[in-house]
């Protein structure tokens, strides 16, 4: 074979790298490892020096945190990896979804699960719907659907609480093994099923592809209109999910809850390493991204500190994540 | 965008700019009473300042997120920092806002990173200091004259608020027009690639656009809280949409490159009278977001594939013309 | 001693405008550029020619201050340049190759945009005219100062960027492939331009692929190949076998073409026929062969790209049907193209061929996961087995299958967009500008293959620019000249003077506008 010219080796051993990389820590971006190490160590540090943080209810209200902001940042990232930026409507749908949530728990918790995240899925896979076929600017789209998802809730529950009757303990207060919680098993089941999809189905890769490069895609012939259909889709689900999840605590929905849903979810997708400018990042990303922030905060919160400060922090490492991820993709190796 | 498009939803904004106060007026009675023409422009006066700052870094070609965190924390610092003078207090908050904006820039072309990332982590973080400046209350402002003075009638429909910001919109439509940077701020959002290759100056370009928006945010913000004579940390959360819905209708491109403060002042005016008529009749606060939500997205709709099927026959009657 | 531009003189001269000395780049392991040096007299065209990956882009990138050197410098006018910074416009302005037009902004506006010496106020009126007369004389007098710049044609935008050069009143002034997108007529108009900046002693860098007007223009020709600097004669010295020779690297030898087996009594493979395209295609009607590879040639905006683009599915006004293999098809979305078994390969492989950040199996099988899915869940065994197929048809490294394709040079990263369509196994393949940038190592391969698959069925059309690609690998010719078909010959009829004639003035006695500079083109016709 004739050595074509220019083959550049320097960029092999990058390769060899990422890969041993990715099986030691199950993912090729450095972004994204450096997270769950940094997870990990804040955890140890933490343990051994904050008071109060392993104590049972400390943990507890910690894995409670993670649980729903996890399963909304899964949604979030699948609509990030297919190019489509961000889904401002996540807040929207996930409140809405609680009230829907205390609305229905009478009929049971495994049938009030099933119409809330179909509902959330249509109202996802509409938004998607819009986006594909009016070739609508996903962001403020999802800007405008979020307020009219709110109109709509507020139309019906006229801005009071929404008070449930039914069981919803399971998913609320149960554990399995006394200290698990199931909404983490729901979390961890959510997760997998992400996962799967997007690695082991051809929706999925065609999903990745259409977020490196859209055109590229196109004349290739990938199913573009499925794969923004089957994005929004999932993430109105996530959503939906979400706001179940928070609505179980109390079995109670109001307006309130969740609406902070869109910016925790971000800042898990940007803080766990997932580009933003598509098809590159992992599922488990941004729930490492959920967890590393969830333990920020839970840290600051067990030592008194309050609400304010914890909102300076989220902040601040959000900027700091973006930094760090700018700074490795300049320093790596270059392309284009 | 063809040419048929942009007349076409040109044309519409026109519709609805003339078509609602004619229609809310044979609904209303004295709708086109001073008292709320009145109304009318102070809404004017905030929700313009906010959407012209973010429409100068949509121009850009960015997408300024935290202007209603700059306004609101700029508001709670004309307030904590004013008592003995309104004007050190806006000073302060003015500077704060120019401060964050140069912030926001400077990520920009060194790290390669988009501003919506960046704006969203400094509207995380602003709104985190809004609250621990606030202090979890409401703080007051004990000057009411200064509020006073802010609020008062100037030819019958006007405040000093209103005119200010009408003042800015005269400015910033002077800059865009006269200046080089102006010029630049066009290129970097018309074709960022283009106007790099051809030596336009876009790091600059692109610090004084976010300058613009974080100082007339702040402006904005400090003005609302004197006049208000309060400052809370979850004052105009909401301006955020109807900024951006105040741009888009006013029609600034969101690929950036196309836009006018003129434009913009029309889709503040559309935004503010449609609010205005609506709260009249009686709608909920709902009912107005819910409205507002529908309009923006039928425009987003209009700026997309909808509204050039819509423009097609318009679009042959121009190409017939062209040739012919 | 003082050299007589005109002449060329000597290649040293004690006053140059212009001195670049050694040069040198590297991108990790990739040789861009190695110890390159050039100079420039005052008042000289100078030309740069070499292949694609020669190192000439680097090289204008450098002296533009895009991009800073490992090593050298360059020094203009007696100003030291301080490399990697933004040049100063008024020592040397660049006309890039890919336009710098802001579509948003007007064409006065374009022009004066990253000009030097511009006050912050932004008075338009005092720049006028002087603007004007630079568009005048480029042939622009018909566009309006106030006029959007998205409403130019590529050839004005073209005109509007050597304008914006010439307003500069740089020093140097480097002009990177300026007419590719221009006719015969223009083309004239630029060279008298040039020919009146040089009499004022500004000195010019010519980039280009087209040795006719390097001869017709230049006063000395440097060549550039792998990154290193080859040769520097004068013009009138050289002849285009020498140049082309210095180029390559070795004599130009066309592989003999069979003429091809009578296909009348063959069932077309594709038959066309009063083929429409918007106005960009008229009336057009052709057959091809199974087996056959078919050319599509005609300069810029004469509709051969855009028929092959039209076959693509990529247009949606496509009117009148389309067969293949004797069935109609509809062909107004890519869909419905990859349905009729038509597979087609994008020229620009970054933007639209290949996927840079994925690993090059899964480009591969890109356009046919399909095949490899059950229940909507991909099998990794039949998938892998398809791509090692695939990609040593095309002689990509098997063991290089899990990289990125970004880590591939050009050519191979052109052989695995091909390797993606035809993973399809199409009945025609359409192919658009098939070794743009691809070293020659690569393009033989690429070559042989597709000969290969011709010669196992498989109907190919392409469309190229590339006149020494075209005498390769077509078997038949059709030129397009204004969306009309004016010629369709086997390959052995046609030579090279022919071709290019054909494709520059179409059928020779067409009367339009331009026809009243014929007599000054006579001397860029003959190469």
């Amino acid at each position: 074979m004739h050595k074509t010219a220019l083959e550049p080796t320097a960029q092999v051993s990058t390769t060899a790298l990422r890969r041993w990389a990715a099986a030691l820590f199950g993912t090729t971006s450095i972004h994204a490892a450096s997270i769950r190490i940094a997870t990990l160590v804040l955890i140890v540090v933490a343990a051994a020096i904050v008071p109060h943080f392993t104590e049972f209810g400390n943990m507890q209200s910690l894995m409670y945190s993670v649980a729903a902001v996890g399963i909304g940042a899964i949604g979030m990232a699948l609509v990030t990896l297919s190019g489509n930026l961000f889904m401002l409507s996540m807040g929207a749908t996930a409140a809405v979804s609680t009230v829907m949530f205390a609305a229905l728990i009478h009929l049971g918790l495994g049938a009030t699960l099933l119409l809330v995240v179909s509902s959330g899925l249509l109202m996802g896979a509409l938004q998607g719907g819009i986006i594909a076929l009016g070739r609508a600017n996903p962001i403020i789209t999802t800007i405008a659907t979020s307020s009219i998802i709110i109109g709509a809730g507020v139309i019906y529950t006229g801005g009071l609480t929404v008070i449930g009757k039914g069981d919803a303990t399971w998913l609320g207060q149960g554990r399995l093994f006394g200290w698990l919680p199931n909404q983490i098993l729901v979390l961890a089941i959510f997760a997998a099923i992400a996962s799967f999809i997007l690695q082991k189905s051809r929706i999925g890769r065609e999903i990745r592809l259409i977020g490196m490069r859209a055109e590229v895609a196109r004349i290739a012939g990938l199913r573009l209109m499925t794969a923004t259909l089957v994005c929004y889709g999932f993430a109105g689900a996530a959503a939906a999910l979400a706001g179940s999840l928070i609505a179980s605590s109390s079995a109670q929905g109001n307006l309130t809850y969740g609406i902070d849903l869109d910016f925790n979810a971000i800042a898990a997708v940007l803080v766990g390493g997932i580009s933003i400018r598509g098809g590159r990042g992992q599922i488990s990303d941004a729930v490492t991204g959920a967890i590393f922030l969830a333990v920020i905060s839970n840290i600051l919160l067990v030592s008194g500190v309050s609400y304010e400060y914890q909102l300076v922090a989220k902040g601040i490492v959000v900027l700091a994540a973006v930094v760090f991820g700018a700074l490795l993709a300049r320093l790596g190796p270059g392309r284009k | 965008m063809e040419q048929s498009q942009r007349l076409l939803n040109l044309a519409i904004r026109l519709v609805l700019l003339v078509g609602m106060p004619v229609v809310f007026g044979l609904c209303v009675d004295h709708y086109f009473s001073q008292a709320n023409l009145y109304a009318i422009f102070q809404a004017f006066a905030f929700l313009g300042i906010i959407a012209l700052g973010l429409s100068v870094t949509m121009i850009a070609g960015e997408f300024d997120l935290s202007v209603a965190a700059i306004s609101t924390v700029a508001g709670l610092i004309t307030v904590k920092f004013g008592g003995d003078s309104a004007m050190l207090g806006m000073l302060y908050a003015i500077i704060f806002g120019v401060v964050v904006g140069i912030a926001n820039a400077a990520l920009l072309p060194w790290l390669g990173v988009s501003s919506l990332v960046t704006t969203v982590g400094s509207m995380m973080f602003l709104t985190g200091i809004g609250y621990w400046i606030a202090g979890g209350r409401v703080l007051s402002y004990a000057n009411l004259d200064v509020s006073d003075f802010l609020d008062q009638n100037i030819a019958a429909i006007f405040s000093p608020r209103s005119l200010i910001t009408i003042a800015c919109f005269v400015v910033v439509s002077l800059f865009l027009r006269y200046t080089t940077l102006g010029r630049d701020i066009y290129a970097s959002g018309g074709h960022r690639k283009a106007a790099i290759q051809s030596g336009a100056r876009v790091g600059k370009a692109l610090t004084v656009g976010f300058v613009i928006s974080g100082g007339l945010s702040a402006l904005g913000g400090g003005l609302l809280s004197l006049s208000l004579a309060t400052a809370s940390a979850t004052m105009g959360s909401n301006i955020l949409l109807q900024a951006a819905s105040a741009a888009i209708v006013g029609g600034v491109a969101l690929g950036g490159g196309i836009g006018s403060p003129l434009g913009v002042a029309m889709g503040v005016l559309i935004l503010t009278v449609l609010n205005n008529g609506l709260g009249l009749l009686s709608a909920t606060s709902t009912q107005i977001l819910l409205v507002n939500g529908l309009l923006l997205l039928i425009v987003v709709l209009l700026d997309g594939r909808l509204g050039a099927v819509l423009a097609s026959p318009l679009e042959r009657f121009i190409a017939f013309r062209r040739v012919h | 001693m003082l050299q007589d531009a005109k002449t060329g003189g000597e290649t040293l001269a004690t006053q140059s405008l212009l001195c670049a000395r050694n040069l040198t780049k590297h991108y990790g392991g990739v040789k861009a550029l190695t110890g390159v040096s050039l100079e420039l007299a005052p008042g000289e065209i100078h030309a740069l020619c070499g292949e694609n990956g020669a190192g000439k882009s680097t090289f204008i990138k450098i002296l533009g201050g895009l991009v800073q050197p490992d090593d050298g410098e360059i020094t203009i006018d007696g100003h030291q340049l301080k490399l990697g910074h933004r040049t100063d416009p008024r020592l040397i302005s660049i006309v890039h190759q890919e336009l710098a037009i802001v579509p948003t902004l007007s064409v006065l506006d374009n022009i004066l945009l990253g000009g030097a010496n511009q006050s912050a106020i932004y008075r338009r009126s005092q720049y006028r005219d002087s603007v004007r007369e630079h568009l005048d004389s480029v042939g622009l007098s018909h566009i309006k100062l106030d006029a959007p710049a998205s409403r130019l044609s590529l050839a004005e935008c073209q005109l509007v960027e050597i304008a914006r050069g010439m307003s500069r009143q740089a020093k140097v002034l480097l002009l990177d492939e300026p007419t590719a997108t221009l006719s015969d007529a223009e083309i004239v108009r630029v060279f008298d331009v040039a020919r009146k900046l040089r009499d004022q002693g500004t000195a010019m860098i010519f980039v280009s692929h087209r040795l006719d007007e390097v001869f017709a223009l230049t006063d000395r020709v440097t060549v550039f190949r792998n990154g290193q600097h080859v040769l520097t004669q004068r013009t009138a010295d050289m002849t285009t076998a020498e140049v082309v020779k210095a180029m390559i690297g070795r004599e130009l030898v066309h592989s003999k073409v069979m003429p091809p087996e009578n296909r009348a009594n063959v069932a077309p493979r594709l038959s066309i026929s009063n083929l429409t395209v918007a106005d960009k295609v008229k009336q057009l009607s052709v057959d091809v062969a199974p087996g056959e590879i078919l050319a599509v040639v005609g300069q810029l905006g004469s509709g051969a790209e855009v028929l092959v683009e039209a076959l693509a599915g990529l247009r949606g006004d496509i009117s009148s049907a389309v067969k293949v293999d004797g069935q109609t098809v509809k062909l107004d979305s890519i869909r419905n193209s990859l349905r009729a078994g038509i597979a087609y390969v994008a020229e620009d492989r970054a933007d639209k061929g290949v996927f840079l950040d994925a690993p090059i199996a899964i480009n591969i099988t890109a356009s046919v996961m399909a095949k490899f899915t059950r229940a909507g869940i991909m099998r990794r065994a039949g998938e892998q087995e398809e791509a090692r197929r695939l990609a040593s048809m095309f002689t990509i490294d098997p063991r290089r299958l899990p990289h990125e394709v970004s880590t591939l040079s050009g050519g191979n990263q052109q052989k695995v967009s091909l390797a993606k369509a035809v993973a399809l196994a199409p009945r025609l393949l359409l192919l658009n500008e098939p070794t743009r940038g691809v070293d020659i190592g690569a393009r033989s391969e690429i070559y042989a293959t597709l000969r290969k698959m011709a010669d196992e069925g498989l109907a190919i059309v392409f469309y190229s620019t590339d006149l020494e690609e075209i005498l390769e690998l077509a078997d038949t010719v059709l030129t397009v000249f204004r969306g009309r078909m004016i010629r369709h010959k086997p390959r052995f009829e046609i030579n090279g003077d022919t071709l290019l004639h054909d494709i520059v003035a179409g059928d020779g006695d067409a009367s339009h506008g331009h026809v009243s500079f014929r007599n000054q083109t006579a001397e860029v016709g003959n190469a």
